[in-house]
């Protein structure tokens, strides 16, 4: 067996295993399971911070910075000339290393500057967010009542159309809690809502459902087929 | 602090409420990634915490032996792992990419001898011309001899049909290559004759499919390399297999959950039931076998009434999430956790 097999087969073996283990729990929690359950934490835990270095911080920061993207040719010219505003990243990792400062007693006033720039940085960025998604969405939402395809009167367009507008505005009525919902025409249509809400529910439920059964079946079907398969070819039976 | 927070959005918000001439015309726009990038960067400085914090509460239940320490163990274990595996294999693919560009630089720097012999440039000072190309050529020796040596040790290494194609393309444009290195040294370089810059075109060109086929060797030779294969133990038959039992499990979860929870007492609880069950058997072979428009009725489930309704919890909650986003960055929310006030 070459060594791409051997690793392939160890890849199938360990992942049988950790299925197993993790499915293991239906039974009732045990050591098995939460081994397993901690090396799932432990390796996605250094996973998300090595992305980060790797596919944000080298590439777009510290190359850069370093003048690593400048091509030095043959000759000893360069593809472009280095530029230095680049150090200016220096300011934004600095400020960044005050959240460490958490950690002591005398100095977290330092982190909570740099938690508060951050919340009000995510807090700019929601607000263009919504308008950048919620836009087009309303504009959308504005669905003609009477389809017309080809000259002809589409019944079934139309009433579809028709259909989500008045969807959406139950919805959206039903939810709207500010003021006049006692004996107004806002109040009397609120309760008209919530089916369509629990219909909008059922399918969501449904979809989810389909969505972790096909995982389910997928990871039978790994079990059942190639580790066992695997399993066998280990001890001489495959 | 409040002012801070403040400042924090300021940038994000102008860029948005200025209109597109304003942003240009005050350079906004022309810097908007890098700007951005260093707004990232102040959170993306915040990576170790989190390692340090998971060091340190398992850490020291290891080290004291407190209940629970072997899992707390191979949490520690599975972290240097995936660290250790995913470094590694970084600093070898980013080595092995500067290898692949110091030989796409040799095509680059053909074309940039030409356009600057062609319109010399006014903001630096290039050489003389046949000192470049002596240095192209000279460069293009010693780049050719190490494309020569790693295709030799990818042979030795052990090929199948595929790659023996490759090595073989690679040979044919070394060869086409070490023939225009040849031509190049040949050739008078006082100045840039129209023979000349051809043959510096064609130079480049060849380059560029050598450097091509030699990237496609080296990274299937690199998909075989150790730190390759522990990586992709670690993800693909861990972090990947844990990750999709995990959800799997859920969904048992959620069956056996609905099955105790949900009863169909009234006409709404009977409208998300059906709706429910409509959209499992239309997504199955056999829901069709039931009814045969099944797949559209689903279609059509999802596309009309769903989507409304999603639509406007969307909204209402986007709504709601754009009111606590202007009092987060005006710190009108900081009160509600403030020390002072219960």
């Amino acid at each position: 067996m070459d060594s791409s097999s051997a690793w392939s087969l160890a890849s199938v073996l360990v992942g049988g295993l950790a299925t197993l283990a993790i499915f293991s729990f239906l039974i009732k929690e045990n050591a098995f399971y939460r081994f397993f359950e901690h090396l799932f934490i432990g390796i996605a835990s250094g996973l998300g911070p090595m992305l980060i270095v790797r596919d944000f911080l080298w590439p777009n920061i510290i190359e850069p910075m370093l003048g690593l993207t400048v091509v030095t040719y043959p000759d000893g010219t360069q593809s472009e000339p280095y530029e230095p505003l680049y150090l200016l990243y220096l300011i934004p990792m600095v400020f960044g290393c005050l959240y460490y400062f958490i950690y002591s007693q005398r100095y977290s006033w330092l982190a909570k500057l740099v938690i508060g720039f951050t919340l009000g940085a995510s807090g700019a960025l929601a607000i263009r967010g919504f308008f950048a998604e919620a836009g087009p969405q309303i504009a959308s939402s504005f669905k003609p009542l009477i389809v017309f395809i080809d000259g002809n009167l589409s019944l079934m367009e139309s009433f579809n159309n028709a259909l989500f507008v008045a969807t959406l505005l139950l919805v959206l009525n039903y939810f709207f809690f500010t003021f006049g919902k006692e004996g107004s025409l806002q109040g009397k249509m609120a309760p008209l809502g919530r089916p369509l809400l629990m219909v909008c529910f059922g399918a969501f439920f449904g979809s989810t459902v389909m969505a972790r059964l096909a995982l389910l079946v997928e990871r039978v079907q790994f079990v059942v087929h190639d580790w066992v398969a695997a399993v066998g070819s280990v001890v001489g039976l495959g | 602090m409040r002012i801070f927070t403040f400042l924090g959005g300021v940038y994000f918000f102008l860029y948005f409420v200025l209109p597109e001439s304003a942003v240009t015309a005050i350079g906004m726009k022309a810097h908007h990634e890098q700007i951005s990038n260093g707004f990232i960067v102040i959170g993306a400085m915040a990576v170790g915490l989190g390692i340090f914090n998971i060091v340190r509460a398992h850490g020291s239940r290891v080290v004291f032996q407190r209940p629970g320490w072997f899992n707390s163990f191979a949490l520690l274990v599975g972290l240097a792992a995936i660290i250790s595996a995913t470094a590694v294999q970084w600093i070898e693919s980013t080595r092995n990419s500067r290898d692949i560009s110091s030989v796409q630089v040799l095509g680059e720097f053909a074309t940039r001898i030409t356009d600057d012999a062609r319109t010399p440039p006014t903001d630096r000072v290039v050489p003389p011309l046949a000192q470049r190309i002596a240095a192209l050529v000279r460069y293009g020796d010693e780049r050719t001899e190490l494309i020569e040596s790693h295709t030799n040790l990818s042979v030795e290494a052990g090929t199948n049909g595929a790659t023996s194609v490759l090595v073989g393309e690679v040979r044919e444009r070394l060869a086409a290559a070490r023939v225009k290195l040849g031509e190049l040294r040949a050739a008078s370089w006082e100045r840039l004759t129209e023979d000349n810059a051809t043959l510096l075109t064609q130079f480049s060109q060849d380059a560029a499919k050598l450097a091509s086929s030699y990237s496609i060797i080296k990274r299937s030779h690199d998909a075989h390399s150790t730190s390759q294969k522990v990586y992709d133990f670690l993800f693909d038959g861990l972090f990947n297999q844990l990750g999709s039992a995990m959800f799997a499990l859920l969904g048992v979860y959620i069956a056996a959950a609905a099955y105790r929870a949900f009863r169909v007492r009234t006409v709404e609880s009977g409208l998300m039931m059906m709706a429910a069950v409509i959209v499992m058997l239309g997504q199955i072979s056999f829901g069709k076998e039931i009814y045969e428009n099944m797949p559209s009725l689903r279609q059509w489930l999802l596309e009309v009434p769903n989507s409304a309704a999603f639509r406007a919890i969307r909204l209402g909650a986007g709504v709601a999430g754009l009111m606590l986003a202007i009092r987060m960055w005006l710190s009108i929310e900081s009160k509600s956790f403030s020390s002072g006030r219960k």
